[in-house]
């Protein structure tokens, strides 16, 4: 995923019900906001940080297992690539991720 | 913050910006369409986000602009670059909305890339930049815009034909191989002056990923040789450096290079660089020139390329390779299987490229 920080920050790791932005979702969209979006591939990272900057720049990477939660697969018709990590409650999110590659922002 | 001192605007013809059709989702919607107060189709950009809300980059668009969004022939940088944009604040308070004059005004961390698509399978393969004073829209010569899409075309062609030919004994890369750098201009935009480029879609995609990543890794290494004193280089890439380099003379003086191809950097090459490639290509040794004779088999018509055997003095085989326009000239020589005299460039590998190939006439093999 995208971090604005290196290390990695607690509020790299925020999801949509974190900032209480989860209370108007419905569908799959409630499930969702309670996770956060995830990349397996870093090129797909790569690429959101493009559409969206403010991502950015770092891209991070963790080693995530079972302990750590659950990952799904969340495709959408346009991203395929899509996965949602549902963190436990309590865990420390941000000391799992360490930087990979960075991306020169320009305009 | 930057939407400070910008004027603020009136809601409504903005509506709610609750998301119709979502385009792109990470953490929650981040770019999606919405329908605005008169009830016409809204592009929303998520802009900037803290705990307290969020704020939106927001234009007008058709229900063709989604299409185009999809195809990857609209970037969302163009897609959001509109006569009439506004910047939505969206949080406990409620709505309010700035007039902007362009994306201009909004920092780069709050917009999207300008070559950025929807769809990362749609980002160009390269985009190439050329940096001069005073190229601006209606003010960019023709020479110009040829040389911005020549070269890197060049260069793409010279890098996927070194893949090519690393994996063959020579001559021309099959037709599948060819397909991966007939190119596609994919947008041109003034900035100052770029063109992006994309693999055509029918290409093979498997091919396709492996090649590339494989041209990527190359060009990083080109790269790493400009960047590092220290570096080696094969002389082949100084090639492909050179149909990217600005030329040292006239009106361009930087080009700039982005995308897939060089990952997540920007390179910028300047006049000292084409210098520096041009005068390593000129201290590399010359290919050395030679004639022979003898009867042509084996002869690879896709790959352009034949053995050579019989040669005078029991000289070993060797391996040659032609261009297109002896095609005609070595295929009769080999269905006659008549003696023929050759010139060409003999390369490190012991490969020789046929420059000029004449059948020999019975009185003079005599």
């Amino acid at each position: 995923m995208g971090s604005t920080d290196d290390p990695v920050g607690p509020s790299n790791c925020k999801s949509q019900a974190d900032r209480n932005k989860a209370l108007d979702a419905d569908g799959l969209g409630a499930c969702t906001r309670h996770g956060l979006s995830v990349y397996l591939a870093e090129k797909h990272c790569q690429h959101a940080i493009t559409l969206l900057p403010r991502l950015g720049p770092f891209i991070v990477a963790a080693d995530l297992t079972p302990q750590h939660g659950v990952v799904m697969p969340t495709p959408s018709k346009r991203f395929p690539h899509h996965h949602t990590w549902w963190p436990p409650e309590g865990l420390t999110r941000h000391t799992l991720f360490a930087k990979v590659s960075e991306v020169q922002i320009c305009g | 913050m930057w939407l400070d001192n910008l004027p603020q605007a009136s809601l409504d013809p903005l509506g709610q910006l609750r998301p119709d059709e979502i385009l792109f989702e990470f953490n929650g919607p981040k770019i999606f369409t919405s329908i605005g107060g008169f009830g016409q189709l809204l592009l929303c950009y998520e802009c900037d986000e803290d705990d307290e809300g969020s704020t939106y980059l927001v234009a007008p668009c058709g229900s063709r602009t989604v299409e185009h969004l999809d195809e990857g022939s609209v970037t969302v940088f163009e897609a959001l670059n509109q006569p009439w944009l506004w910047a939505v604040r969206r949080d406990h308070t409620g709505l309010r909305a700035w007039k902007l004059d362009s994306l201009d005004v909004v920092p780069a961390r709050n917009r999207p890339f300008r070559d950025a698509t929807l769809k990362p399978e749609s980002m160009p393969l390269l985009t190439y930049r050329l940096i001069g004073e005073g190229l601006a829209p209606g003010k960019v010569p023709a020479s110009v815009v040829a040389m911005a899409v020549t070269r890197p075309t060049l260069a793409i062609r010279r890098l996927m034909q070194i893949l090519g030919s690393r994996s063959a004994t020579g001559g021309r890369p099959d037709n599948a191989f060819r397909a991966l750098y007939d190119l596609e201009a994919q947008r041109f935009a003034y900035n100052s002056f770029e063109v992006s480029l994309r693999p055509p879609e029918q290409q093979q995609p498997e091919l396709g990923a492996s090649v590339y990543d494989a041209g990527a890794e190359a060009l990083k290494n080109a790269i790493s040789w400009l960047e590092e004193t220290d570096e080696t280089i094969e002389p082949a890439l100084l090639e492909v450096l050179d149909a990217l380099a600005p030329p040292v003379h006239g009106r361009i003086q930087k080009a700039e290079i982005r995308g897939a191809l060089v990952g997540t950097r920007r390179i910028t090459l300047d006049r000292e660089d084409t210098k520096r490639i041009r005068a390593a290509l000129k201290s590399q040794a010359a290919p050395e020139l030679i004639e022979t004779r003898g009867r042509i088999r084996e002869l690879d018509r896709d790959k352009r390329s034949f053995t050579l055997r019989e040669r005078p003095d029991s000289s070993p085989e060797l391996n040659c390779t032609y261009s297109d326009e002896l095609f005609d000239t070595v295929w009769e020589a080999f269905d006659a299987e008549v003696l023929v005299h050759l010139q060409g460039k003999l390369s490190t590998r012991g490969i020789l490229e046929v420059t000029a190939l004449e059948q020999v006439t019975r009185s003079a093999s005599n």
